[in-house]
Order: C-alpha cells, then structure tokens, then sequence
C-alpha cells in the first residue's frame, strides 16, 4: 500500500513547493502593480444588476449587490494578474480559455442580436420542417394474430375482400390485440412506438375511406381503416416565435462565429510554411475557418 | 460578499409535517369507488371522452452527463442538450468518436446529473480563473502542465471522494458558477421539452454516500425554468448539503412551499447499500425509524429505480429461495464503493420485495407504509446515452463504451477485501414505463406520482395490471381489456381496501412484446402480505405464460426453453407468446391481512450485450461470462389494505 | 552488427526494468478504488478510467482511437489477439508485448528520421493501460523511454492503443495508415504535426527501404479518400456545442482533428 501512497506524497511535496514559489511571487506583484487600480463602474453595475434580475426575477437587494461586485472585482484583478504574470503565454490551458472567452464573446452577440420580424419570417420560411405539427391520424384496424392461424396474411387478405364494399362494415372480428382497435390522433412517432417503424411508415401513408391492408406490424398482420388524416402543418409563425428566434440565434452564433474567424485570419495573417502546407493538404489553411 | 442566497437550512426548520400527511394520503391514486364513479359518468361510445392511457411512455429518470462530476472526469463529453437529442432518436457522436442512435426514441428523459460538484470538473478542465485561484487546484494544474496529468487525475478523485475538496472551490449553492451550470442544465431541458412529443424533465441526483453506502435519490422537477430556477440543487457536502434522507426531505418541502411548485424524489441501487436503504432502524439515529420518516418517505418517494446498470434490485436468492427467477443480474459483493463487504443480514433492507414487505410491518405499527413505494427502470448512464438495449449498449461509462475489451476490464473492485466487479457484469438496463394520457411534464409527473408505471430492463413490452374485486374471464377475453381495467378496478400503484364480504382480489393482467422485439415467456404476480402473528411472507404465482405447459409437481412452470445463439448472437421467436392475458384471483386471501400484488413479466431468453460484443468483434471470452438473459418488467404494486 | 548487438543487449537490460516499472503500473491500475470513508465516488473511478478519462479533455476527443480502434477490430483490420484474454493476465505478459513494440517503434522511428533535427520530442500514449511513452533526442540519436509519467510541455502527444502499436512494430500496418484510420490522433501545433507526419508516414511499411528514402506526402484529403466510411464518419455533426455548456476548452489550435467537430 505504501507504494500507492507514494505519488500522491510525492506530488503533494511539490505541489506545496510550487505552491510556495507562487506565492511568493504573486506578493512581489502585488506590489508592483498596485498603482493601477481596477474599476467598476455605472455600466458594470447596471450589467450585474441585470444579469441578476435574469436569473433571479427580482432585484438584487444591496447586500446582494455588494457580492457581486465583490465577485466581479476578484475576478478583474485575477485577470489582471494573470496578465501580469504572463500566463497566457506558454500555457495552453489558459491559451484556450482566452481564446474560449472570446468565443463566448462572439456567441454573446448573437444571443444578444435582436432580429427584425421580417428576418425572423424569412428564417422561418427557409426552414419549414424546424416549425411544424406532425401530421396525426386515426385509424381503426382488425388484426391477424399469427399464433392464432395457421395463415394470418392469408386470412386478412380474405378479410379485406369482405370488408372492401362497406366501410362501415365491422363485422369481421380479427383478433384482440392490447392496445384496441380505434385509435384516434395519432402520430407517427406514436404508432411506431406501438407498432414498430414499418408498420408506422406504412400506415401513415395511407388515404382515409377504403380498408387496406394487409399491413404488418410487430405482432402479425393488420387490415387499417384510415378514418381522418391530418397533413403536417407549418405552425403559424406566431405561435413558434420564441422557437424561431432560439434557432435564428444558434444559426447566427453559428454564422458569426465562422466571419469572425475569417476576419481574424486576415487581421493577423497565417503563414504556414511549405511543409506543413503539404502536410495537411491542398487548401488547409483556409477550410480550417469554414468548418 | 454575501454568501448563500437561499438559506435553506434556516427555512427548513419552519418545515411541519401536517400538510405532508394529508398529502401522502392523497398521493393521486385509483380506488375502486372513484373508478365506479368514472363508469357512471361513460358516454355510449367506449372511447368517447375516454381519459385513461392508451399506451405506456418509455423513458429514463436518471442519466448522467459531462456535468456530473465522475462521469466527466471518464471522460464523457456529451453535456445535457446532446443527451436529449440522443433520446430524441437523433444520432450523436459518442466520447470516444462512435456514432450512436436508440433503435427509437424514447418518450422523456431526466438528466440528473450528482449535484455535488456539478460543473466543477469541465470548468477546471477549462482553466476557469476562479478554480486555478485555489492553490489546490493550481497544484493539481501545476502537474497536468508538467506531464504528470495521471496522477493529477487520480488526485482530484480521490480528494472529491474522501470529502477533502476545498471549500472555497467546491460547485455548491451559494457559488456563483454552480448557479450559472445549473442554469445551463434548466435550459438544455427547456429546449429539448415538446409537449406532445418528447418530455425534457428537469432534475438532478442528490448523491448521498455514507461510508459508502449508496442512498442516491434523483430529484425530479414537474415544474419548468420558472420555478425549478429559483433553487440550486441539493448537495450532499454538509454545511450546505446534508447526507441525512430526512434533510433532502426538508429541502422537497422548502422548494414546493417557495415556488408553489411540485417535486418528486426516486431512490435507487439498495444493492448498494450495505442495508441502509430501507431501513427498519433509522441508520443516522440507530433508532426505529418513526412516524414522522415514514410519511415523508411515503409522501416525496412514491417511485424506487429497482433495475439499472448496476445490478437488478427486486429480490435476491437468499430473500426469495424459491423464486427460480430471483437470481437475475446480482450485484452483492459490498456497498457502492466496496469498501465494506456484504453480509447476508443486510439484503433484507435493499431489496425492492423485501422493503415492500417490512412497509406491511410498519404500516401496522405506524399507521403509515413509508415503503409505499412503485417501480421504475432507469440506466444510470454516464456517457449522456441513454442505452439500455443489449444490442446497443454503451456502456456504463464513456471509457466502457463498445470496445474488444470492455468486458475484460473491473469495473471496480478492493483487493483488500478480495472484491472486485468486471466489467461484464454491467447490466444493460433499463427504462420507466409510464402509463401518462399525454406527453407532457404534468402528464407524466401526475402518472408518477400515482405509481401507474413499471420498470423494464429494457425492451419497450407493453405491461398492464389491474385489480379489482369483480373481474372474470370475460374481461379478458374482451376486445379492450383497458376499459374493463379501469371501470371495475384500480390500475398498477392503486389501493384496494377493505374486500365487500364474501368477495376475493381479482387481477386483470396483460402484457404485449416489445414489437421488436423477444416473445414473452410468463407474466407472475409476486404477492406478500403481513400475517396476523406480524410476521411476513410472499409467494409467486404463474398466472399466465406461452404454450401448452403444465405446471410439474411443484407447482412450478417448466421452462419456456432456449433458442439462443450465442456465438450468432441471435434468438428466435418460435418459443413464448407475443401476447400474455389472464383474469387471476388470489387463491391464499385473508381479508384481514395487509398484503401487496405485483405483476412481473419474463421475456424468452436472449443474448446479452457480452454476446453481442463477442460476435461483433470476433472475440471469446472467459466461460464465467454471462451470455444470455431473460428481461423482464416489474410492475408498481396494488396494496390491499383490510380497514380498520 | 556491433552496434547491433550492443543495442539488443541494452533493449533486454531495459525490457527488465520495464518489465518491473509495468508490473508496478499494472498492479496499481487494478488496485482500483482505495477505500473512501466519507464521500462521493461512484465506486468504479480507478487511476486508470480517470487518466483515460481526463485523456479526453486535455486532448479534446483523444478517446475517439477507442472508437476507431472497436471499429477497425471489428472490420477485422486490426488482429483480435490482443484483445482474446480469456484469463487473467497474471505476469504482465501483455505489458511486456507492449513495452517491447513501443521500442521497436522508436528504433523505427530513429531509423526513419531524417536527421539528427528533426525529431520533435514526441510523447506516446496507448490509452488501454494509459502507458506514456516518451522519444526524444538522447546523445546517440534518438531515444525510447518507456513508462514516463506524462507528456512534457510542447512535446507532440500521440495517441493510440497497444494493437495499433503493435502492428506497425510488426510492419503490417503504416504509422500514416494508422492516421487515416484514426487508430493514432495528434496534438501539437499544425507544423509539429506536419513534420511529423512528413517524416514519419511511412514507419511500419513492410519494405525497411521506403523508410529511407523518398517519402510520398500524406494529406487529409488522401486520408478522407483512403478510407471513405471513415471520413463520413467523422464529418458527422456530433453537435456537441461547448459554449453552450460554458465550459470545455476551446481547442482551435491545438488538435489535427479539430473539424470532426463542429
């Protein structure tokens, strides 16, 4: 066992001695930087305050408010310090968090853009199937239970014959099937889930008025009686409008996102030399912003 | 800097039982007088205004995703908004770069990642400055910076695990960021919810370990944004969390009494509990638990997650001697982290059959059954995939996912006391069925909190169980035995009360396969009931199964046989029945007795996963490995209660 | 043939330390949960899942080579037997099969370098039993260090598992084979990884002789054509969107195989 400890030990040790040699260097820049003072003003505090009432859907009450300016200012002077002791440099954790905080700069704008009606219509006309009704449908249906009959298939099919004249015939009694024999308004992701996929697929598809069949399901052979059929529907524009907005964001997030990459390589320019451009391949440079 | 905005320790104080009591009376359920009213009240058309549920959503109560602590730091990556379109039935890529899609959607999903700590780990992993301010964590960043990222890792476990996690870094309430994570988790539900479609619950685990010993309960919300995000989740690390049930309890009260909203607790792995689970003495106080634990405990867990990942939880052999189907994905080597090994005196207080019994116990003596309790499957997943299909299991966690050798690893184990689990042992298991009229948050939450739902380890089959005083062959061989169910007596969860003289508990039971899948073999209904000397016992009855079979000398159904091929992995269906229907009145009735009824569904064997990984990467393995299962449903009880 | 011998006796003379430094590693990572009293674990957290586990954050989606890897043993491009344990693996048996490929990969290597430059410091890591390798310049050339803790800073990190390994010890598979399976993942900057693959594609081709001599240039786009399942796979939108869980990293500059997200 005491091998085990060992590391842990270990790594205790010298993390104490790092420990040690951080701090004391964080006291040095203490002082060296304490003529710049950090500031908060009327524009950070309207900002806390409504980033509060946000989440919390109320006011901050004073002592609230002071905490989070606490906070912010713990969080601006470690930023600073940071700056300060050059961690950003060589570090590739922090290298990423700075690029990432960005990022969520980036996204933030989107978040925050506030798009016209007419854009918010047009994004809606262009993606319809993002802001629909699935079609619904009832149906009743006769079953053929193949545990039952030596031909199930074969039986519907006869069945059907008989039932095809009259669709209000419901003389021919197939067999007890659990979930009944009438459903009304369902959907395809619901018949499936009772039926299996083929079967849903299948029924879905079919006009209302007539017998059809025989469809196959998971459990034996069906003849269905489409009674009502509801097409999928757009739903209108303003009962989905908060949707079509959350979506027009993560798809302008996404849009930004990439022009300001591309913007960004052109502000600082890449230069990848010869090998490396053969390395990875004919226009590398420029699809890595695309993607 | 003010510190807590909830002072939720100072609120719960102010928590009294009265209102709990009328409330765990009145949780919602069936009886047969307001059943009869229903009848009364039915239009001509059976169907016409018919308000009961047509068919059982499926769903998962407890999926862990890159936010909860463990699972992010094995590497899961999948946060809470893939895990909904997971379930959705859309295709994601796996942590470790596998496409994954469900065989079909499922109906609702709880992400319910541990609160303790929740976020901590993907935020440090970012570099978050307000982490790496803790000399701590510096250290533990010091080392991944210079190439010792291992030992870092097991570092920040073991401190997570042993309670030494530094206070002021720790993801709690009152911690800014553990606010901002769980506003994440509130909104990837809120856009994943579809009323109609697809239910997003918000919810989370309250991760309750006492010297190891699993008392986990998922906390789940019926309520959206508005409410649920005016609280921070319930820790277990005290000050601001408690590990003690009773203040979760307290927590439940405070949230419904502040929002106005409505909550539900799920508890889950006894197994694991080293016998701590359903306690008859109150672990913390090490006296009888009392009235007051058994309404709150009857009154916020109307729900226990009997099947899951990590071992099934109904009865075990030493339990149930006589039960050929209680030995079923056992896990009973020690508690959740086998540091202390079990003993066969602990099993009576973990397992679902036996807790459901000792509520008999103490229901005579309390007056309240604080084990009252139905059942539900969920996976426990930690790679934010819900999967519980053998076919397609990905594992309990993001470094189990589909690999030649999964199977091959422990999944956990303490040399020191010679325990260990492999990794084969995982169960690919299981889901909620809830028999809810429509798919939405209230729909399904009411349906919970009525107990009209069951457990499955898997396959989506359909389960039915009533129980009334009148029902006869007939109405099973009607055309919609539903409407029969709930005209004449309570469904799945319900009461029934003192028997009319002269008369018997009848029990309408029906089940449907999965239709895709396995045939079913035999539906059972597992009775238990409290005899007048106080003492209890239980039996299980056939009632219903596939072919022509005779019961032999025992009284026992032979078995439905065995079409598996392993090294194919495949079965067939020319053995079982797709359908299972019966009328069944209980022969042994007392109708002074307390006594409860559940109904238990066995599918035909099938391969399990192993067996499926086998032929897929053309590997054997070790003979111990269990290839084949039978897959069952467990359905909530019908209580009988005499009056009086 | 000197040299050669001289350098098979050091190779055994570091197969036994190897051997004992492995056992130690092994034993550890099968001591699993040290017994927690208070606590939170989930039971199954080992050094091992949680070393694999934070793989996959330090090198965003580093276990994406588990996936690649199932994969490609269940094409049957990767050999079963590594995987075919049946029984216990009391002596380490297969630690010593690993360590033994992970040096006869860095003398391929060595003899695949195009000079005494231009070797970046490469760490290895085969995530099965999270065994670090590290190959850097040493004062004869370049050289193998097997069971390091870690990967040093600016080193480039491979990374992949012991069949991988193994079979371009073997020469039956090519180390830029390996990358276009996405059985090995790299980390580093776009011009460490471009070296690297410049130089070392073709280690683990049957003919020694192509590692010397000319060597034809790897490129994404013959990755995605080589192998077309696999490049619709990875394209596939995984939907992951870390901003929107406000906290995994940002990796932009770091991985190669950056655009499998999106």
């Amino acid at each position: 066992m005491t091998w085990l400890k060992e590391p842990l030990l270990h790594f205790a040790v010298v993390g104490a001695i790092l420990f040690g040699g951080y701090s004391w260097l964080n006291d040095r820049h203490v002082e060296a930087t304490a003529a710049e003072p950090v500031r908060i003003g009327e524009g950070d505090l309207r900002w806390l305050k409504q980033t509060w009432s946000s989440q919390w859907l109320r006011e901050p009450t004073a002592d609230e408010l002071k905490g989070l300016v606490d906070d912010l200012l713990n969080e601006k002077v470690m930023a600073r310090e940071a700056q300060e002791m050059g961690l950003e440099k060589d570090d590739t954790i922090i290298r990423r968090r700075l690029a990432q905080k960005l990022k969520f700069l980036v996204e933030d704008t989107a978040q925050l853009a506030e798009p016209t009606e007419a854009e918010l219509r047009q994004f809606y006309a262009a993606n319809p199937a993002k802001f629909e009704t699935p079609g619904k449908l009832s149906f009743r249906q006769v079953y053929f239970n193949p545990e039952h009959r030596r031909d199930a298939a074969a039986d519907a099919t006869a069945a059907l014959g008989a039932l095809s004249a009259n669709v209000e015939d419901d003389s021919i009694e197939g067999d007890r099937l659990l979930f009944g024999d009438s459903f009304a308004d369902t959907d395809e992701q619901a018949l499936s889930g009772m039926f299996g996929a083929d079967f849903a697929h299948e029924v879905v598809a079919l006009e209302p008025g007539g017998w059809r069949g025989p469809v196959k399901s998971g459990y034996g052979f069906h003849l269905v009686l489409v009674t009502q059929r509801t097409a999928t529907t757009p739903k209108p524009f303003e009962t989905v409008k908060d949707a079509v907005l959350a979506e027009w964001r993560s798809a302008k997030q996404t849009e930004l996102s990439r022009e300001y990459l591309v913007e960004l390589r052109n502000k600082y320019g890449v230069e990848l030399d010869d090998s490396t451009k053969a390395a990875l391949g004919p226009g590398a440079a420029t699809n890595v912003a695309a993607q | 800097m003010i510190r807590k905005p909830l002072t939720i320790t100072s609120l719960v104080l102010l928590t009294v039982c009265a209102s709990a009591v009328a409330r765990a009376q009145d949780a919602g359920t069936y009886t047969v007088e307001e059943a009869g009213q229903a009848i009364k009240a039915r239009p001509y058309s059976p169907y016409a205004g018919r308000n009961f549920p047509a068919r059982p959503l499926f769903g998962d109560t407890h999926l862990h995703t890159a936010l909860s602590f463990d699972a992010g730091a094995a590497g899961a990556r999948l946060g809470p908004r893939e895990a909904y379109k997971f379930a959705k039935g859309e295709e994601v890529i796996s942590s470790t770069g596998q496409p994954a899609k469900l065989s079909r959607p499922l109906d609702f999903l709880v992400v319910a990642d541990h609160s303790d700590n929740m976020g901590w780990f993907t935020d440090f992993m970012a570099g978050k400055p307000e982490i790496l301010q803790n000399a701590q964590a510096r250290e533990w960043y010091d080392m991944i910076q210079s190439g010792h990222a291992g030992e870092a890792a097991w570092a920040i476990v073991v401190t997570f695990s042993q309670g030494k996690f530094p206070p002021d870094i720790i993801y709690q309430p009152g911690n800014p960021a553990y606010r901002s994570v769980w506003q994440s988790i509130i909104s990837a539900a809120e856009e994943a919810n579809d009323p109609g479609h697809f239910t997003a619950f918000i919810g989370f685990e309250w991760t309750s370990l006492s010297k190891g010993n699993n008392l986990h309960r998922n906390v789940i919300f019926r309520d959206g944004a508005e409410k649920a995000g005016l609280i921070e989740p319930y820790t277990t690390q005290p000050p601001v969390g408690s590990n003690n049930p009773r203040d979760l309890w307290k927590w439940l009260r405070n949230y419904e009494d502040k929002t106005g909203g409505d909550v539900l607790a799920i508890a889950h792995n006894g197994n694991l509990s080293n016998g701590e689970m359903f306690p008859i003495i109150e672990p913390v106080t090490g006296k009888e638990i009392d009235r007051e634990y058994a309404e709150q405990r009857a009154h916020w867990e109307v729900l226990y997650e009997t099947t899951q990942m990590k071992g099934d939880g109904e009865s075990h052999p030493f339990l149930s001697p006589n039960d050929e189907f209680a030995n079923f994905e056992k896990w009973d080597k020690g508690n959740l982290d086998l540091s202390v090994k079990k003993t066969p005196d602990m099993l009576e207080f973990e397992y679902t059959r036996s807790a459901l019994k000792n509520g008999l116990k103490l229901e005579a003596k309390l007056g309240v059954n604080p084990y009252k309790f139905g059942l539900v499957g969920s996976t426990d997943s930690h790679t934010g995939l819900s999967t519980a299909d053998d076919d397609n299991f990905f594992g309990k966690i993001s470094t189990a996912e589909p690999s030649p050798e999964r199977w091959s690893h422990p999944f956990m184990a303490n040399p020191k006391l010679g325990l260990k689990i492999m990794g084969w042992e995982t169960t690919a298991s299981g889901y909620a069925a809830v028999w809810a009229q429509e798919n939405t948050r209230a729909s399904i939450f009411d349906a919970m909190k009525r107990r009209e739902t069951y457990a499955t380890t898997g396959p989506r089959m359909v389960v039915r169980f009533f129980g009334g005083f009148d029902f006869d062959e007939a109405d099973a061989n009607s055309r919609s035995p539903a409407i029969a169910g709930y005209t004449k007596g309570v469904p799945m969860g319900g009461d029934l009360t003192q028997a009319p003289a002269g008369k018997v508990p009848t029990f309408l039971v029906a089940a449907l396969k999965d239709p895709i899948g396995a045939n079913l073999d035999r539906y059972q209904i597992i009775k238990g009931w409290l005899d007048a000397a106080g003492e209890v016992h239980e039996k299980v009855y056939d009632v219903a199964w596939s072919g022509d079979r005779k019961p032999g000398a025992d009284g026992k159904l032979p078995p439905v046989g065995n079409t598996v091929d392993v090294p194919n992995a495949t079965w067939t269906n020319t053995i079982g029945a797709p359908e299972l229907i019966a009328v069944w009145k209980d022969p042994d009735f007392d109708p002074s007795q307390r006594a409860f009824y559940y109904g238990r569904v066995i599918e035909i064997p099938t391969p399990r996963w192993p067996a499926y990984d086998a032929k897929y990467f053309g590997i054997k393995m070790s003979p111990d490995v269990t290839m084949t299962t039978q897959e069952r449903a467990y359905t909530s009880p019908i209580w009988y209660t005499p009056a009086g | 043939m000197g040299s050669r011998t001289k350098l098979t006796g050091r190779r055994l003379l570091r197969s036994q330390k190897l051997a004992r430094a492995i056992a130690v590693a092994f034993a550890a990572s099968f001591m699993a949960t040290a017994p927690t009293s208070e606590g939170h674990a989930c039971g199954y957290d080992s050094p091992q899942t949680a070393s694999q586990g934070f793989l996959n954050w330090l090198y965003p989606d580093s276990l994406y080579v588990v996936g690649a890897i199932s994969r490609e043993v269940a094409a049957g491009r990767l050999p079963v037997a590594n995987f075919d344990q049946t029984g216990p693996d009391l002596f380490g048996h297969r630690f010593k099969l690993t360590a033994t490929a992970l040096e006869q990969f860095g003398d391929m290597l060595r003899a695949a370098s195009p000079g005494p430059a231009a070797l970046p410091s490469v760490s290895l890591v085969v995530v099965e039993p999270m065994l670090w390798t590290r190959f850097d310049q040493g004062p004869d050339g370049l050289r193998t260090t097997v069971h390091v803790p870690g990967a040093l800073p600016g080193d480039l990190v491979l990374v992949s598992g012991e069949a991988v390994i193994t079979e371009i010890a073997a020469r039956r598979l090519t180390f830029g084979q390996a990358v276009e399976r996405g059985v090995v993942r790299l980390y580093g900057t776009a011009p460490q990884i471009a070296q690297f693959l410049l130089s070392y594609s073709d280690v683990g081709a049957s003919d020694s002789a192509v590692e010397t001599s000319q060597k034809p240039v790897f490129s994404l786009a013959s990755a995605a054509a080589g192998s077309p399942h696999f490049a619709s796979m990875q394209s596939h939108p995984v939907g992951i969107a870390p901003a929107e869980l406000g906290c995994t990293p940002d990796h932009t500059e770091i991985s190669f195989h950056e655009g499998e997200r999106q």
